[in-house]
């Protein structure tokens, strides 16, 4: 081996291009090639984690590192979502992505099996930096609503990506939010507002740098979402 | 005496590197001579330094009349380190040639030439541009893909629906050189960074300063000035603003 009397930079670079040559570096161009994501052995555990291997859930979803990246990364889910929205979703998985093609199956699961995994995911798959029930809904008040309107539309201008009143609103690629107040923890909704990274390492929702007053008035605006579209399927 | 004897080395040398450079394919026995060539796709493409583009380059050669012209030869070159293959070949029943091009290592434009002869045995010749994304490029063209692209390009795919259409105000695609090309590196790295309320702009344009790296915002930059359209020429140096 030669002693090829490389600056430090040049190290880095030799090294940072010889680390890139994994697997799944190949089917990149060369200037793109990156390490390959490492899976972890995570397994889902105990009834649950058996209806989750036969279902395949982690085909699409993945779960503390391990899983496809297709459908959301449910490892927080528990802190995420209400238990009640989470049961109605697995009976009947409706998108809430206007422009996605992809579905979620309808696997037409009895009530003992939607309950299983409802308490399973509730009660395993919660994050540890903050407490689903730190931020009840009781606490947010109607002047918050309204000032969450306003920075929903004006400042923060969500409305291009996401849709709050299926009337007025078009956009296209976030997740529809007109049920926020059914699907998700008011405590969830601020933190993914304050830090969405924090929550899903690589989402595209951009940081938007809110201060602590904005966060909260456009969490109570976006809990008083309360769609009738999914009201009437939740009566169902 | 020494510097004939140099000179002669010199010429010598010369010759020995043209003689690599311009070995000409072995000519082609055309069948017949058009009167145009056009391009027919392949044009335009964004390609990745050192690698082939992802579509053929195809070009047609007309008769007098405007339809295709079987059994015309038409022949490829381009700038040192782009290859075609085939570089020369005779074009088929509807006057198509069709060559895979691989472009060079230099990130940049590449002007391309197709070429054939007309009756008169004169050269006409076609313009074809492509472009190959350097490193920076490619890692911007990256972050496009997953931040921007579906607003900022007005296409759908299946997998991917605009979202340009939904916006009350349009955001530019990246190919508009005649709107990006004025705007200055600063501009855009403070528009991608802090929204389009702070150019006084649509705040339907998120700020990303807090989610994308400094690193990452700057190939940004560098991918828009790679595509843009008409070509986006650097500024020289500014002494003075106004």
């Amino acid at each position: 081996m030669p002693q090829f009397k490389f600056t430090p930079q040049q190290v880095d670079a030799v090294t940072t291009a010889l680390l890139a040559l994994t697997d799944r570096a190949q089917s990149q161009p060369p200037a793109m090639r990156i390490a390959s994501v490492q899976q972890t052995k995570y397994e889902p555990a105990g009834r649950a984690g058996q209806l989750m291997r036969d279902l395949r859930c982690l085909t699409c979803h993945r779960i503390n590192g391990h899983g496809g990246d297709m459908a959301p990364d449910l490892t927080w889910e528990g802190t995420a979502v209400q238990r009640e929205w989470l049961a109605h979703f697995l009976k009947n998985p409706e998108t809430l992505r206007p422009a996605l093609i992809r579905r979620m199956p309808k696997f037409n699961l009895p009530d003992l099996e939607i309950n299983t995994l409802a308490d399973y995911m509730m009660t395993v798959y919660q994050t540890p930096e903050f407490d689903r029930d730190s931020l009840p809904v009781s606490q947010l008040t109607p002047a918050q609503v309204e000032q969450g309107r306003q920075l929903f539309y004006s400042k923060f201008a969500c409305q291009s990506c996401h849709i709050a009143d299926y009337k007025a609103d078009k956009g296209y690629i976030g997740p529809a939010l007109a049920g926020t107040g059914q699907r998700f923890n008011a405590a969830w909704v601020y933190h993914w507002l304050k830090d969405p990274q924090a929550l899903r390492p690589g989402t595209i929702e951009p940081n938007q740098h809110m201060t602590d007053d904005e966060a909260r008035s456009l969490t109570a605006f976006l809990m008083s979402l309360k769609s009738s579209g999914s009201k009437e399927a939740m009566k169902k | 005496m020494k510097n004939a004897l140099i000179a002669l080395c010199v010429v010598t040398l010369l010759m020995a590197g043209c003689s690599r450079t311009s070995k000409q394919p072995a000519p082609l026995q055309a069948t017949a001579t058009g009167a145009t060539i056009v391009e027919s796709s392949g044009g335009k493409q964004i390609g990745y330094a050192g690698m082939p583009l992802d579509q053929p380059v195809i070009v047609q050669v007309n008769d007098a009349s405007g339809s295709g012209l079987a059994g015309a030869a038409v022949y490829f070159s381009g700038p040192s380190g782009v290859s075609f293959t085939p570089a020369a070949a005779l074009t088929d029943s509807s006057g198509q040639v069709t060559t895979n091009v691989s472009l060079g290592q230099q990130a940049g434009r590449y002007k391309l030439v197709a070429s054939t002869r007309d009756a008169s045995a004169k050269t006409i010749a076609l313009q074809i541009d492509e472009i190959a994304l350097g490193y920076q490029q490619t890692v911007g063209a990256q972050l496009n893909g997953q931040y921007c692209v579906r607003c900022h390009d007005p296409e759908s795919t299946p997998q991917r629906v605009s979202n340009m259409d939904n916006l009350s105000v349009k955001p530019h695609s990246f190919t508009e050189g005649d709107t990006l090309n004025k705007m200055s590196d600063a501009d855009l790295i403070a528009i991608i960074s802090h929204g389009g309320a702070a150019l006084n702009k649509s705040p339907l344009m998120p700020p990303w300063g807090y989610t994308l790296s400094k690193s990452d915002i700057a190939a940004l930059v560098s991918y828009i000035r790679a595509v843009a359209d008409p070509p986006y020429e650097a500024g020289g140096l500014v002494y003075a603003q106004k």
